[in-house]
């Protein structure tokens, strides 16, 4: 693989920008408030990987929510539509690029034509070598259809979508997600089952599945629009402290995703939270200017004295 | 008792959660998502055909461009990412392509920060462009500053930010406001007064300023992430951003419009109305009409280049109705 990115000189450049923006109006300093401070220590080394099933997996994945367009934008119109512009081919390439010249080598991403168009391109034309986890729906037309669209695409584990997976519980089709995971481990391709609901992860213990890893969402849900009832597309972790409980007695791999709330938390906050409370894998989206600052704070945190109270499952 | 924002919060999410429910066979967040995510039907009607009035000796499009967007300021409430998003997303030459597009489409008119100068000189001296520049002169130690950077680099017009002005009243510094806009008179072009808070346009007014138009928000205030009626506090903008989610954050820009449209009657200036989409959470149908339905003679919005065209026929449509001028509480000033 041969992808031409200098890494120092990335982060120092995002460090002059931030730090370029002197002299502002009141009103610009409130905007200019919300971002983050400087950077930390520059990285140095191999970014800490898990074992997932056969794969070696970096703790750090990259989500796929940005690339597709579903910003989770609460009652911001417009940015599901700035997200599906910014993110040309050529620009998932390059993130995805800038990832794994970060130690990033996973990427959680859909099973759709677009998706897969422009994975097979990265593969191919930019000579990436990024894991793909593929997230599944299970239509009720063909169960299998997303799978087998993954598996042959190269996708190199497949887990059940969480919407998919809360529904099923809700709706007692266990079967449904059992079936799925073992025709995924049929396929030797690692299998996973995700929820957003602490009740669709017990579900899925109860039903004993042989699941290769989960994926629950984790944020401690103490942001702005957190707050409003009903809720508008922003919270996806409704009951963090009984999750952190109950994954403690779960002994698979634990994959934590919204964990910055889609966009309302900073890495710095998110990240630790969700290490500390028992993830051993975060996925989060990332955009190209934000990589490099998000692999130095995950790395930072990984390589400090996490207060765990579950331990590393991989 | 169930406050009245709530029923009207909820209401507005039941409609939202029933036209979700419309896509079959997808889970609970897909629809969400792909609710979020789809393109609105684009309105019918042409592009062509822009409405203008007049500001001084300049000739304006009722509707123009909102700079925040261009300088990168989204006011995404607590969404971290927005605004370094809206700054990757808009390099110079897409800020040049959307200025292009926009005079395409008879949008000839730019409102921005004086940070913006370099960028708006480019266009007209590469691109051969002749988008007319509405300065907010918020850059420097001090608003004379700010002023004139803008009229050095061209601006056709200058106001005092709404920002600026609100905070002068609050600190007792109307006299600066005042200063300043005679300063932006005396460089030949016209001048303008902006607000956030109708306190300040008040004051303004009734310490006898003479502004050649005025540069005041409005939005309709019954969005999800607008702060509820009887949570609002005045000057809530000069007080930081607040965790808890019933009060200020960075979520609302007209706390009164009600009052607003009824102030802005007595006034016989033009008025740019700007913040009508309450940047963002309102569609642009709904907040065009809105803000030229009661009165507002320009309206001021932040365009995304793959939103001007349908904007400009939304707006063009709204102008265009016979009906309009018998809805307007004010006389069109402009």
């Amino acid at each position: 693989m041969k992808i031409n990115i200098n890494r120092r000189g990335f982060i120092k450049k995002s460090m002059i920008a931030t730090a370029a923006t002197l002299g502002t109006s009141f009103e610009e300093q409130a905007l200019l408030a919300k971002e983050p401070g400087p950077a930390p220590n520059a990285w140095e080394g191999e970014f800490p990987t898990g074992k997932l099933g056969k794969l070696n997996v970096s703790r750090l994945i990259c989500g796929g929510n940005l690339i597709s367009g579903f910003a989770h934008s609460r009652d911001l119109i417009y940015v599901s539509s700035l997200l599906q512009n910014y993110f040309t081919d050529e620009k998932v390439c390059e993130t995805l690029a800038k990832c794994e010249e970060n130690g990033i080598n996973t990427a959680i991403l859909r099973v759709d034509d677009h998706t897969i168009r422009i994975i097979n391109k990265y593969w191919d034309e930019w000579g990436g070598q990024m894991q793909w986890i593929a997230q599944a729906k299970l239509p009720s037309k063909d169960r299998k259809a997303d799978l087998n669209k993954a598996i042959d695409n190269g996708a190199q584990a497949v887990y059940v979508h969480g919407g998919v997976g809360d529904g099923c519980v809700e709706n007692g089709q266990i079967d449904v997600v059992a079936e799925a995971v073992d025709y995924i481990n049929s396929q030797d391709v690692v299998s996973g089952v995700a929820g957003h609901k602490l009740e669709t992860i017990k579900g899925y213990e109860q039903a004993g599945l042989n699941n290769g890893f989960y994926m629950k969402t984790i944020n401690a849900k103490n942001y702005w629009s957190a707050g409003p009832m009903p809720r508008n597309d922003s919270v996806w972790a409704e009951t963090p402290e009984e999750t952190i409980a109950y994954m403690k007695g779960i002994h698979k791999p634990w994959i934590a995703y919204k964990v910055l709330g889609a966009g309302a938390i900073h890495p710095k906050e998110g990240f630790k939270y969700a290490y500390e409370q028992g993830a051993d894998f975060i996925c989060a989206g990332m955009f190209d200017f934000q990589v490099a600052e998000d692999v130095i704070i995950a790395k930072t945190l990984l390589t400090s004295n996490l207060k765990r109270e579950r331990p590393w499952i991989t | 008792m169930t406050r009245k924002s709530e029923v009207d919060r909820r209401r507005f999410i039941t409609t939202s959660i029933a036209a979700s429910a419309l896509a079959a066979g997808v889970s609970f967040e897909e629809q969400s998502l792909v609710q979020a995510a789809e393109t609105p039907a684009r309105p019918k009607g042409d592009a062509q055909g822009m409405k203008y009035g007049q500001i001084g000796d300049l000739k304006i499009s009722r509707l123009f461009c909102g700079g925040n967007l261009i300088g990168g300021w989204a006011h995404s409430r607590d969404l971290i990412y927005v605004s370094e998003l809206v700054k990757a997303y808009h390099s110079d030459e897409k800020v040049m392509d959307t200025l292009e597009l926009a005079e395409e489409y008879g949008v000839n008119t730019v409102l921005t920060n004086p940070r913006s100068d370099e960028v708006i000189n480019k266009y007209w001296d590469e691109r051969g462009g002749k988008i007319q520049w509405i300065s907010d002169c918020a850059w420097g130690k001090t608003i004379i500053e700010g002023i004139q950077r803008s009229v050095d680099n061209g601006a056709h017009a200058v106001y005092v930010q709404g920002g600026l002005a609100d905070k002068a009243v609050l600190d007792g510094q109307i006299d600066l406001v005042g200063e300043a806009l005679e300063f932006i008179k005396e460089q030949g072009v016209p001048g303008g007064l902006g607000a956030h808070s109708l306190k300040t346009v008040k004051a303004c007014v009734n310490a006898g300023f003479k502004p050649d138009f005025w540069v005041k928000t409005l939005h309709p205030d019954l969005y999800w992430s607008a702060t509820p009626k009887e949570n609002r506090k005045d000057d809530c903008w000069y007080g930081g951003n607040q965790l808890n989610h019933d009060e200020f954050h960075d979520n609302i820009w007209c706390l009164n419009p009600e009052e607003t449209i009824d102030y802005m009657k007595s006034l016989e200036t033009p008025w740019i109305a700007f913040k009508v989409m309450a940047a963002g959470a309102v569609k642009p149908q709904q907040g065009f009409q809105y803000a030229f339905e009661n009165g507002a003679d320009f309206v001021c919005a932040g365009m995304f280049d793959f939103q001007l065209v349908e904007d400009v026929i939304i707006a063009k449509n709204i102008l265009n109705n016979p009906e309009l001028d018998a809805k307007r509480p004010r006389a069109w000033m402009a």
